[in-house]
């Protein structure tokens, strides 16, 4: 057993001594992520962030009660507006995206977007299920000459897990 | 010829027989008794234990005594009517416990004994918080962590005896109601972070136990089974006391185990240990 290890097992029984419940709720929020479109003369661009973990992989036995993702969106371009599709995909299907939202941006111009999704089919509450999150901009301009666009984002995700017919942790303070 | 030699041998099974068993007059031959702890003093013989695994007796120590160990730590500040008692594990994990037990009828002087108590517990940080840290840097290079966990319990419970006064009986009323159970862990340098929070933890039992002297004070069982109506669950502990008039041991298993749901995986313990080493101090042996 590594040292790291060691001091985690103690930790877990360190824990122990907090639990005892019939409902866990969890409140999980992702580091602040920033993607960046460069300044080019085409009319489209695409680019995701690859796999995003979130700070505790929650799993498929807890029921998520809102995904959000809260996005600073700012278009440094002066001339041309731009549409941007985002959508997200999950570590079960790296490459399957979803839309979950779309937006435009007009020249030099900052947008706070939060987008809460609450449904089990919804396309951030399936992926914030998932080990990662890979979110995607697709950005579009009407003329040639897109960015820069900055995006800077994170993922906050409520969860939480009913466990009847547990809660024995709550004798150990006896 | 053959006479002689036969006369010896009833002679030397004579001496063999006489020397198996000593004459009345002769002092007793010695008998190696370290293996048996030095018999307990009155004090020690009186009041002990205090405690089961979780259920707290209706006997309190008479004044000025107490226990000092890993695990259960009281003192009489009262002679048979109230103590002071915290537990040091719990205390060196950075949950703080305090706890008062007052005698409301003394068991030794009555056919029945009565002590209620209660107890607070509050997170003060410390090896709770470093060990919740380690964990979550399973998710993140560097975190900050917060742990806060409080809560409070009542308990009451009435002490008597069996026949053979060997066997002690207590039945008891305990309630249990958690304030706080939340973790928190920060990535300091990246953000983001989460919190885990355990909800609906206040418990209502009532519990039966039993202490029986197996070999005197130097070896004693526990039992306990109860039932939580808030919990709908049944409780079991079984246990040992071992040890000499100040030096005591306990070990017990409780039933049920504890779910851990702090990270990726809930772990099931099957059963819950219970540790006790502590010291017996104050009075005469």
């Amino acid at each position: 057993m590594t040292p790291g290890r060691g001091v985690a097992a103690v930790a877990s029984i360190a824990v122990l001594a907090g639990l005892g419940c019939r409902e866990v709720v969890y409140d999980i929020m992702s580091n602040e992520r920033i993607v960046t479109v460069p300044a080019s003369n085409r009319t489209e661009f695409t680019i995701d962030t690859g796999a995003i973990e979130l700070p505790s992989k929650l799993g498929t036995d807890k029921t998520i009660d809102s995904s959000t993702l809260d996005l600073i969106a700012t278009n440094f371009n002066a001339i041309n507006p731009v549409t941007v599709v985002l959508s997200s995909a999950d570590s079960r299907a790296p490459n399957a995206f979803r839309e979950v939202a779309t937006f435009s941006l007009e020249p030099l111009e900052t947008k706070n977007i939060v987008v809460v999704q609450t449904d089990p089919d919804d396309p951030l509450v399936t992926a914030t299920q998932s080990d990662a999150v890979n979110i995607r901009f697709d950005s579009t301009s009407a003329a040639p000459g897109i960015g820069q666009i900055e995006f800077r984002f994170t993922i906050r995700v409520l969860a939480h897990k009913r466990t009847p017919g547990t809660g024995a942790g709550t004798f150990l303070f006896y | 010829m053959r006479s002689a030699p036969r006369g010896g041998a009833i002679a030397f099974t004579a001496a063999l027989l006489c020397a198996a068993g000593p004459a009345p007059a002769q002092d007793p031959v010695p008998v190696d008794r370290t293996w048996v702890p030095a018999s307990p003093g009155p004090g020690f013989d009186g009041r002990y234990p205090a405690r089961l695994l979780t259920v707290e007796t209706a006997r309190l120590l008479e004044g000025g005594r107490g226990h000092v160990g890993f695990g259960d730590t009281r003192y009489a500040v009262l002679d048979r009517r109230l103590e002071v008692i915290t537990n040091t594990i719990s205390d060196l994990f950075g949950v703080g416990m305090i706890s008062a037990k007052l005698g409301i009828l003394d068991p030794d002087e009555r056919t029945v004994g009565l002590a209620i108590g209660g107890k607070a517990y509050y997170s003060y940080g410390g090896l709770i918080d470093t060990g919740v840290a380690k964990v979550a840097e399973s998710f993140a290079e560097v975190t900050d962590s917060e742990v806060d966990v409080s809560g409070w319990i009542v308990f009451g419970t009435a002490s008597w005896s069996a026949a053979d006064d060997l066997t002690h009986l207590h039945l008891g009323v305990q309630v249990h109601q958690p304030i706080e159970n939340r973790f928190e862990v920060v990535d300091s340098v990246a953000g983001g972070g989460g919190s885990v929070e355990f909800l609906d933890g206040e418990d209502l039992s009532v519990m039966w136990g039993v202490d029986h002297q197996i070999l005197g004070r130097t070896l004693v069982g526990m039992l306990e089974a109860g039932w939580s109506f808030t919990l709908e669950q049944a409780r079991l502990g079984a246990a040992v006391d071992a040890g000499s008039e100040r030096w005591r041991f306990m070990f017990g298993l409780m039933l049920p185990g504890v779910e851990t749901d702090l990270a990726t995986d809930a772990t099931d313990f099957v059963v819950t240990p219970t540790l006790s080493i502590h010291y017996r101090f104050g009075g005469g042996r």
